[in-house]
């Protein structure tokens, strides 16, 4: 035991009586605290704490707070008062102080969670387990248990039970005052299950802890963006704030906490001496190896179990292109170590390189590791990666408390092409890495000094390379690979801006990867960077569109972007408008304008004023042309493309390139078919929708399910989940409301009362898991880009309806206009009818009241009742969508049970709640209608009426001035009410209503349609139709339209042409009361009637063909839909072969199809 | 010579007022009006350069509104578009932005849009006028933006 001199006593003595002084100055406990949380020595604040626990017996419990809470309640249930720490530092050594007492704990905990973490990657679930329960046992439970358990519940497939755990604790708190870590714990829940959405995870934190009323809640939303999601939010300039959020709950996870946040601020560049000095204390106290990085920041040499020498091993036989030997050391390693992600990938890499389709690392097949490993060989492996990044990224999210976490993370931002730098990773490995020598040391001489404190390092082949990445130097090929020294040698020469002598590395490089396609990725990514900074901007363009069409792949990693800004920083000069930078543009740039900008330019270097006209027109080889014109098919280039007149001629221009593209007959020629579809049936909305003059509510409900929901995938899942779990089971499931929860709710911020969590937990969980789904898919359908509210505010909302009324008036000199928020009188009256200043006055104030009164209802109207309701901001809104507790409940069941009849995909429940959205809209719009007709008219005919009465006989003598004023304000008044109910009828939805069409026009319509698509092929023979037209209900349009194109498709295609090369066709109708009769002839081969009249029989009667024919085409589509989506099993199609001649009949029976449908008064 | 101002602007009573205070401020001058996006961007890129002054809305109709589904289609920031292409195409006529709007779509504010319209194109771009259809101070501040050029 050391013996203290007397100086020190004296100054511990003074120390103790200063703190002690100041500790009773407060009346605050939780001030009086934090005031001992400025001594900055552990050894000192020790000794002040035990001085004051002698006055305070409760002192130490309260410094601690629950370190070992025995259930969730127990954890949730302190509540402190928290004061804004002093710094990182003071928060650490605050937790060291009494950390030092249960050091045995900690480290019989760490080995646990090492072990758990091991067990669970080789997939032993059972054994998982009792190392949970184990730990529950001995220190109790903690965020750390619990996401724990959630995590096997949901790899060992007992998600149900998962789910039961979860709801379990929230059932047991929902009475209770709890803190923060109850939230907490439930989104560590979801970021544990394994069909989360990751994007969506990181989008919602964003979005639920963005309400911050206080300090508090500011600080608080940061620690729950580190808490959850520590990778992305690295770079946060304070971390101490995360110390003490995570201060209330078990002694485990302060701990892991405080390791988290030394690495952070490792990454940060902010690893100062007092921190190293902190993970050595804490290292001193656990001999925790994840601490090892930090000191190796520090330290010369280390103790020897740092230096893994089998790691390194696998990374030297790799480097020295024994493939098959790093395999086997690899499968060995997991076995004993499967949390460095580096030999996974390595590994993946090594079957690669070494040829073989993926195989194990571990001989159970559903262990997460080898599901890890799969992923990692297919994101390597795959030509279009995009959903195994997107699978890889929802695991990293699920293993995120893991050692690995940090790899995996930097694995999959650089697959995403994010920016990411290999600092985040490497203070999380544990191990003597070569990596760890270029990415945590700025200085070379300190990183050259950290290799050579590994033993073998002279012999080592990894840092033998990793040397001369520090220094600059090339490898010379022999022991080491040349998948190590080609890219070597490259990026040391681009470094050295040689980059023709780069680029040919790159290039052979490339050549040499043939079956590997992240260095093909590499190789293009690289020369096309060379080209671009040696100037050569357009040839390494050319050189992506040439590998584009070649290798497409492995254009993948190419910096786009880079390239990009670097020509609109130069307004596109000095590089030529050829079809290769309209590949490039229209395939990369995210800007519309540019993308026409360069497809104009390129038009006018071909001297055509529209890009069809250039079919036929280009001489590059048709692979590059239909790349092209591919690409071309798109709205957003085509919207700014000026020489398109209108829509419809945009639809034109669409339809022309698709029909190029279907006739080129590619393998691609199915998706051209299907955008031909979709284009022919824009046409066929466009010509017969409305006058869209009247109805301006109007919202793009396709491409909000086409590009906005596809991010509800993972709370889709847990919904028919729970559907099942609720209904064939009826378990009863809690889950937190977080709209109507508030998460440390205090007035007064830091240093207030103690601050409670007001969480609003529900025992339907189902229904707020239904709500969440459609509050997100409403949120999508009023503000986003395509949304309602967005159309609403420039159709209606924006001037629109104001210049629809106020310019009448003005006109008529009946309203006044505004100067520095005065009402300015008019002179017109006085100087028109030469009245006296006292009439004049009178006029010009019953003006100004009038102006002022009706300025007030059209600025209520715009902004108070044309908006979205909003108890507390637009209590007057019209557009209502709330929905209350009985509608809630009804339409989690309806859409529920609607959903999984027909397949239970996530698509099919957001169009249900689309069309829901649609018929609530209908509703508000009534409403609205309602409101302008009624009360708001009246509103403004009360107003015309004051200001008759204010200038009645009474106030103007009779004469000229009264009669026209009397006359002007009739004559407005009228032109008032007409224009009211002009806006009035523009509260009607566009866009997704068709007319009632006329049958006769329609079938006219669709039949030169089709003929059109095929102008190829000549035709010859006209549509006959006898009977009475009738208007054929909107709702059947699309079905009529798409049965008749695929009968006369199908003529067109299969019919036999004759001698002129014309084939011809029969296309009678007969329309009577009941039906219309349709007879269609064409020729057929001779001698083939047998044989096509039993394909007609077989499809026909085939009942699997009838109910799969969803997107299909043919006969089998024709009969779906004359029977199931005309709902008439009376229907009737024919088809038969006989005499050279193919015959169809179809009977449509019309009777719902007639529409009864009156005029309405908008018409 | 005489001297040219082009209106875009799709609000026939804001346009009125436009085409009115041509005629009371700068009589000197001949208007041409264009009311869609298509029609206005076709109007800078082919003869812009012909124009002395180009009083620019923001949002506006893609394409001429005949009455027909042509009119389903806006572009809220159709002003800010034209401004890139003129760019793009080296067009330095001077352009006011004359709005009725104080946001935009995704909450942008006519503040922020002016901010990078300064920014992005400060060889012609001269300021904005907020247009109000109550008051009649949008035409000081466009005789003033207007006598600067």
């Amino acid at each position: 035991m050391t013996k203290t001199s007397p100086q020190n006593s004296k100054r511990n003595f003074q120390l103790r009586q200063k703190y002690l002084h100041i500790f009773f100055s407060y009346t605050k406990r939780s001030s009086a605290l934090h005031s001992l949380k400025s001594i900055v020595d552990i050894e000192s604040l020790r000794e002040v704490q035990k001085s004051i626990g002698t006055f305070v017996p409760t002192l130490k419990a309260e410094i601690e707070g629950c370190l070992f809470p025995a259930d969730f309640k127990e954890l949730c249930s302190t509540l402190v008062s928290f004061v804004r720490p002093f710094s990182l530092q003071s928060e650490l050594i605050w937790l060291s102080s009494y950390l030092i007492d249960y050091q045995q704990e900690l480290h019989w905990f760490l080995e646990k969670k090492e072990r758990f973490e091991q067990k669970f990657l080789l997939g032993e679930f059972a054994d998982c387990y009792d190392i949970l329960e184990e730990v529950k046992g001995k220190i109790g439970v903690s965020l750390w248990y619990y996401e724990s358990m959630f995590l096997l519940y949901e790899y060992w497939d007992k998600r149900k039970e998962g789910d039961l755990l979860m709801s379990a604790c929230l059932e047991q708190t929902k009475d209770a005052d709890t803190n923060h870590l109850q939230s907490l714990v439930y989104m560590l829940h979801l970021r544990s299950t394994t069909n989360i959405s990751p994007y969506k995870f990181d989008d919602d934190l964003d979005s639920l802890y963005k309400q911050n009323k206080t300090l508090l809640h500011e600080d608080y939303y940061r620690y729950v963006l580190f808490r959850l999601n520590m990778f992305n939010n690295l770079r946060q300039e304070e971390l101490s704030f995360n110390m003490m959020f995570e201060s209330l709950s078990a002694l485990v996870d302060r701990y892991l906490m405080a390791v988290n946040v030394i690495k952070a601020s490792a990454v940060n560049e902010k690893l100062d001496d007092e921190l190293i000095a902190r993970a050595r204390y804490l290292y001193s106290k656990t001999d925790d190896k994840e601490l090892l990085p930090l000191l190796a920041k520090d330290s010369k040499r280390m103790k020897a179990s740092y230096y893994n020498a089998s790691f390194i091993g696998i990374l030297d036989s790799f480097y020295g292109g024994d493939y098959q030997r790093t395999v086997q050391l690899c499968r060995e390693y997991v076995k004993g170590d499967a949390s460095l992600f580096d030999v996974l990938v390595v590994y993946c890499r090594s079957l690669v390189y070494l040829g073989q389709s993926y195989e194990g690392i571990y001989p159970l097949p559903n262990a997460p590791v080898n599901k890890l490993c799969s992923r990692i060989y297919s994101v390597l492996t795959e030509k279009d990666n995009h959903e195994t990044v997107y699978s890889l990224y929802q695991m990293n999210k699920n293993l995120y408390g893991f050692h690995l976490a940090a790899s995996m993370h930097v694995f999959v931002m650089k697959e995403l092409n994010e920016p990411v730098e290999d600092r985040y990773r490497v203070y999380w490995t544990s191990c003597f890495d070569p990596d760890f020598a270029t990415s945590a040391y700025s200085d070379p001489n300190a990183a050259v000094e950290y290799l050579n404190s590994y033993p073998d390092c002279h012999a080592s082949l990894v840092c033998k390379a990793t040397l001369a990445r520090i220094e600059g130097s090339e490898l010379q090929s022999g022991t080491i690979s040349n998948n190590v020294v080609t890219p070597h040698n490259a990026t040391v020469k681009m470094a050295n801006e040689d980059y023709a002598a780069a680029y040919q590395l790159w290039s052979d490089f490339y050549d040499a990867s043939e079956a590997w396609l992240p260095n093909r990725q590499k190789a293009v990514r690289n020369m096309v960077s060379c080209l671009h900074k040696s100037g050569q901007t357009g040839q390494a363009i050319t050189l992506y569109v040439d590998c584009l069409l070649n290798d497409q792949a492995a254009t993948l990693k190419v910096d786009t972007d880079a390239i990009i800004k670097s020509l609109q920083d130069n307004l596109y000069e000095g590089i030529r408008r050829n079809i290769d930078l309209a590949i490039f543009m229209g395939l990369n740039c995210k800007d519309g304008v540019d993308k026409s900008f360069i497809l104009l330019e390129y038009c006018e270097t071909k001297e055509v004023t529209l890009p069809s006209e250039l079919i036929g027109k280009l001489d590059e080889p048709l692979d590059r042309q239909e790349v092209f014109f591919a690409i071309l098919d798109d709205d957003e280039t085509l919207r700014h493309y000026f020489n398109i007149p209108s829509l419809k001629e945009r639809l034109n221009e669409r339809l022309k390139i698709i029909n190029y593209l279907v006739k080129l007959d590619t393998p691609n020629k199915e998706v051209y078919q299907q955008r031909q579809k979709e284009v022919e049936d824009a046409l066929l909305v466009y010509r017969v929708s409305k006058n869209l003059n009247e109805g301006k509510i109007y919202a793009n409900d396709q491409a909000i399910l086409k590009y906005k929901l596809t991010e509800i995938d993972g709370l889709f899942k847990r919904f028919m989940r729970l559907f099942d779990m609720i209904v064939n089971e009826h378990s009863r499931i809690y889950v937190i409301d977080f709209k109507h929860s508030t998460v440390l709710y205090t007035q007064d911020g830091y240093d207030g009362e103690k601050v409670k969590s007001k969480t609003s937990i529900s025992e339907n969980g189902i229904y707020e898991v239904f709500y969440s789904l459609y509050d997100y898919v409403l949120d999508k359908f009023l503000y986003s880009e395509f949304g309602l509210v967005a159309y609403l505010s420039t159709r209606v909302r924006h001037g629109e309806l104001e210049s629809k009324l106020r310019p009448e008036l003005a006109q008529r000199n009946l309203i006044l206009s505004m100067k520095d928020n005065t009402y300015q009188d008019t002179s017109y009256w006085r100087e028109q009818y030469n009245l006296s200043p006292a009439e004049n006055t009178t006029v010009n104030t019953a003006l100004a009241k009038f102006s002022r009164d009706f300025d007030a209802e059209v600025i209520d109207l715009i902004k108070e009742r044309l908006q979205i309701y909003d108890r507390e901001k637009k209590p007057k809104g019209l557009f209502n969508y709330t929905i209350d507790e009985n509608e809630l409940a009804h339409k989690t069941m309806e859409i529920g049970i609607l959903t999984k009849d027909a397949g239970g995909s996530r698509e099919e429940f957001c169009r249900l709640v689309i069309k829901w959205l649609w018929q609530k809209t209908e509703v508000c719009l009534t409403e609205i209608r309602h409101y302008i007709a009624g009360e708001f008219t009246e509103k403004i005919n009360g107003l015309f009426e004051t200001l008759k009465a204010d200038l009645s006989t009474e106030a103007l003598p009779v004469g000229h001035a009264y009669s026209f004023l009397q006359a002007t304000i009739a004559e407005a008044s009228s032109v008032i009410a007409s224009r009211l109910k002009t806006i009035e009828c523009w509260f009607n939805i566009t866009g997704t209503k068709l007319d009632d069409v006329d049958i006769k026009q329609l079938t006219y319509q669709v039949c030169n349609n089709t003929r059109t698509t095929y102008n190829q092929i000549k035709v010859a023979g006209k549509p006959r139709i006898d009977g009475e037209s009738f208007k054929i209900k909107s709702s059947y349009v699309l079905h009529y339209a798409d049965m008749l194109s695929n009968l006369v498709a199908n003529m067109i295609k299969h019919g036999v042409a004759d001698e002129t090369g014309t084939k011809a066709i029969t296309l009678n109708f007969a329309i009577s009361d009941k039906m219309v009769a349709m007879h269609f002839e064409n020729k057929v081969e001779t001698g083939q009637e047998e044989h096509l009249n039993q394909i007609f029989t077989e499809k026909l009667s085939s009942k699997a063909s009838f109910f799969n024919a969803e997107g299909g085409s043919g006969i089998a589509k024709v009969n779906k839909i004359l029977r199931a989506d005309f709902q008439n099993s009376d229907n009737e199609l024919k088809i038969w072969a006989e005499n050279g001649t193919c015959v169809t009949e179809v009977k449509l029976f019309t009777e719902n199809l007639r529409s009864n449908v009156q005029e309405s008064a908008c018409d | 010579m005489c001297k040219k101002v082009l209106v875009i602007e799709d609000n026939e009573a804001k346009l009125n007022k436009l085409r009115q205070f041509c005629a009371d401020y700068w009589p000197g001058y001949q208007v041409e009006c264009r009311s869609s996006y298509n029609t206005a961007l076709s109007e800078v890129v082919h003869r812009g350069k012909f124009y002395d002054i180009i009083l620019l809305d923001v949002s506006m109709n893609t394409y001429e509104v005949n009455g027909d589904a042509s009119d389903g289609e806006q572009e809220p920031l159709a002003g800010a578009n034209i401004l890139r292409f003129m760019k793009l195409r080296k067009i330095n006529v001077p352009v006011i932005v004359v709005t009725m709007y104080e946001s935009f779509v995704d909450g942008i504010r006519i503040d922020r849009l002016d901010e990078g319209f300064r920014a992005k194109y400060p060889e012609f771009y001269k300021g904005y006028v907020y247009y109000n259809l109550k008051n009649e101070d949008w035409i000081n501040k466009l005789n003033e933006l207007m006598a600067g050029i």
